[in-house]
């Protein structure tokens, strides 16, 4: 594999969709193997992946579903290789099992997510609806980092930023984008990570190790289950541990405006386009909103966004998202305590634009 | 004037939203007209898949429900085990039955699940945009093997009809095609005797339909049928692979 070479060169400007840019940045980030099965909106990264890849010297394995797609990332990280997959939907909630897995085995699998309407078969267009699957999906406790991306920007730079958080933690992580992000064309920069001063963490293997075994390595058990109550209890606490011990080093968010604003808009990825759109149309009607947007769902910025509330001293907040109270109940069980009203503006599986927030913030004026 | 066909009434009105060329709608009538013919319209029960004839439902004009991807069989199983006297059927692409179904069809096969497969082989995933399916043919250009499927890279196009005659719970299989009128006449034949199988209470049957998706092949709707003829049915034979007395 040629993971070294420089697959963008120069920085260049590009009108890309969101599929097309984790294609780019992924390869950049010098992704070796990407395992995948199509689901809609998430096929083009494969559709890329499959034309680019081999010019590349990467590979790429249509899988039979999505629970193989996972775990086949799930061997392929375990011998040492930068894997990948991508999915949405259904096949997210498939997946949940291999990323599982990833949990238990502190595993560094890389997924892409691009949401679309449930439950179930639901609609291949659009929505926010995977938020709990992605963050506490599973049989375990959500030891898991997710960027949620509100740009095609954002798209390029944390997939990069995603293998390499993967790699560092050795805890799945996942980009949550959506179907208007993975569909739609916009303009972004392109750049070689190295060239922003950017490190590629190494990956290295776990299994089919140098030397011989009983002389000058011993056999590696890699372990997902447990005989006893305790032993399994152990090690969720040490990762419980971990996880909140890295926690400060990864929380990322956004902050517009919260300083003197009478109400804050929470929302994450593309909803917060256009909760700032609305912020600056209500500020121009002498409304004092502010608006605030967590890029990590897990974890997630709980001291920032309580710091917010404080320091403006808002009443008032407006949770909107394309779901039905799944960011609510994240940032609620995150600011427990917190006596600022919230009121939501749900829309399931269904865009919101600017206007639908500024007409709900003035109904609560 | 004499009227010399008319639409089955196991049909809706609802115009088909196939692509032009594409052969599922001449399945869809296929089926409909063996209901009408056994008389068994109003005691069916169709479960259609996740692909492009998820619509399915619309124009079937008598109870059907849609499965999740590849399940169709296992919701099948449910349906007949709880209402037995029913003529249950699934109507499943490639992709559905032969990749992310295949541990649900193999087991229904299994245990001679006594359901009905319409098991459309276009070697392709059509609904989601022309990516390789477990049936496209080696060489054969998709969205996901774009230089063309290889067999040290993806393997081998799986024979579902060969593969699920093996198993002592089936009691038909076989294999026809619709490219052309007198293949059209033994698919209806075909799927006559698998319900007659179901009905009779033998087992598990199953129809694979070689059919044509001419917008993910990139041919014309007479090309496609062409293509068909000259580079599946040599690798997908026509014909029928188990016949349980
Ligand atoms: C769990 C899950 N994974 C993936 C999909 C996306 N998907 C929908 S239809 C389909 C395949 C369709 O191909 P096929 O079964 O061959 O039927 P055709 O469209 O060719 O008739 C896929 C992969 C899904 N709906 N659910
Ligand atoms: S995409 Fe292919 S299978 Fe689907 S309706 Fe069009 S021709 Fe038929």
């Amino acid at each position: 594999m040629q993971a070294n070479v420089k697959v963008v060169g120069d920085t260049k400007k590009s009108f890309l969709t969101g599929n097309e840019a984790v294609t780019w940045a992924a390869l950049a980030a010098g992704a070796e193997m990407m395992f995948g099965y199509p689901i809609t909106p998430q096929n083009e990264v494969m559709h890329y992946w499959t034309r680019l890849a081999p010019k590349y010297g990467r590979g790429f394995l249509q899988t039979e579903d999505e629970i193989s797609a996972g775990f086949t990332v799930c061997g392929a990280v375990q011998a040492g290789t930068k894997a990948f997959t991508a999915t949405a939907g259904p096949g997210n909630v498939l997946m949940q099992e291999p990323f599982g897995m990833a949990e238990a085995m502190r595993l560094p699998l890389f997924a892409v997510i691009q949401q679309r309407g449930g439950p179930s078969s639901g609609t291949v267009i659009y929505s926010q609806q995977e938020v709990a699957l992605t963050t506490y999906g599973g049989n375990g406790e959500g030891h898991r980092i997710v960027y949620s991306t509100a740009t095609h920007q954002e798209i390029y730079d944390y997939t990069i930023k995603g293998f390499n958080t993967a790699w560092k933690y050795r805890f799945p992580t996942f980009l949550l984008g959506d179907g208007y992000q993975a569909k739609m064309r916009e303009p972004l920069e392109m750049y070689d990570p190295e060239e922003r001063g950017i490190e590629i963490v190494p990956t290295y293997p776990l299994l089919g190790l140098e030397g011989h075994i009983g002389e000058n390595r011993e056999p590696q058990h890699l372990c997902n289950i447990y005989s006893l109550e305790e032993e399994l209890y152990d090690v969720v606490l040490r990762f419980a541990e971990e996880y909140e011990k890295i926690s400060p080093e990864l929380i990322e968010y956004k902050e517009n405006q919260c300083d003197d604003a009478d109400i804050i808009i929470l929302s994450h990825g593309v909803v917060s386009r256009a909760a700032d759109d609305a912020v600056k149309a209500l500020r121009a009607q002498g409304i004092k909103a502010g608006s605030f947007r967590p890029i990590t769902l897990r974890p997630f910025p709980q001291a920032q966004l309580r710091e917010a509330i404080a320091k403006s001293g808002a009443k008032k907040m407006l949770i909107a998202e394309s779901a039905y109270g799944q960011l609510d109940r994240l940032t609620k069980q995150e600011i427990y305590g917190e006596t600022i009203k919230i009121e939501n503006l749900f829309k399931p599986g269904v865009g919101i634009i600017d206007y639908d927030i500024i007409n709900k913030i003035k109904s609560m004026l | 004037m004499k009227v010399v066909a008319t639409r089955p009434e196991s049909l809706t009105e609802e115009k088909f939203h196939y692509c032009p060329g594409c052969t599922h709608g001449i399945i869809h009538r296929l089926i409909a007209e063996c209901l009408d013919e056994m008389n068994l319209r109003e005691q069916t029960i169709g479960i259609c898949p996740v692909g492009c004839s998820v619509l399915a439902y619309d124009y079937f004009n008598f109870d059907t429900l849609e499965a999740a991807h590849g399940r169709a069989p296992a919701i099948a199983t449910g349906v007949k085990r709880m209402l037995p006297d029913r003529c249950v059927f699934t109507y499943q692409g490639d992709g559905d039955l032969a990749s992310i179904g295949m541990g649900e069809i193999v087991h229904a096969s299994l245990r001679g699940e006594n359901i009905t497969v319409i098991f459309v082989n276009n070697t392709i995933y059509g609904m989601t945009g022309g990516q390789m399916a477990p049936t496209t043919l080696i060489g054969q250009v998709t969205t996901t093997s774009p230089y063309g499927r290889k067999v040290e890279q993806a393997g081998y196009p799986a024979k579902m009809a060969e593969l699920l005659s093996q198993n002592e719970g089936s009691a038909y299989i076989c294999r026809m095609a619709v490219n052309n009128p007198a293949n059209v006449n033994r698919t209806k034949k075909a799927i006559k005797k698998a319900i007659q199988t179901q009905l009779e209470g033998k087992g598990f049957s199953m129809v694979e339909i070689l059919s044509t998706c001419p917008t993910n092949w990139g041919l014309s709707s007479i090309e496609a049928l062409k293509w068909l003829e000259h580079n599946m049915i040599p690798y997908y034979p026509l014909g029928e692979f188990k016949v349980k007395d």
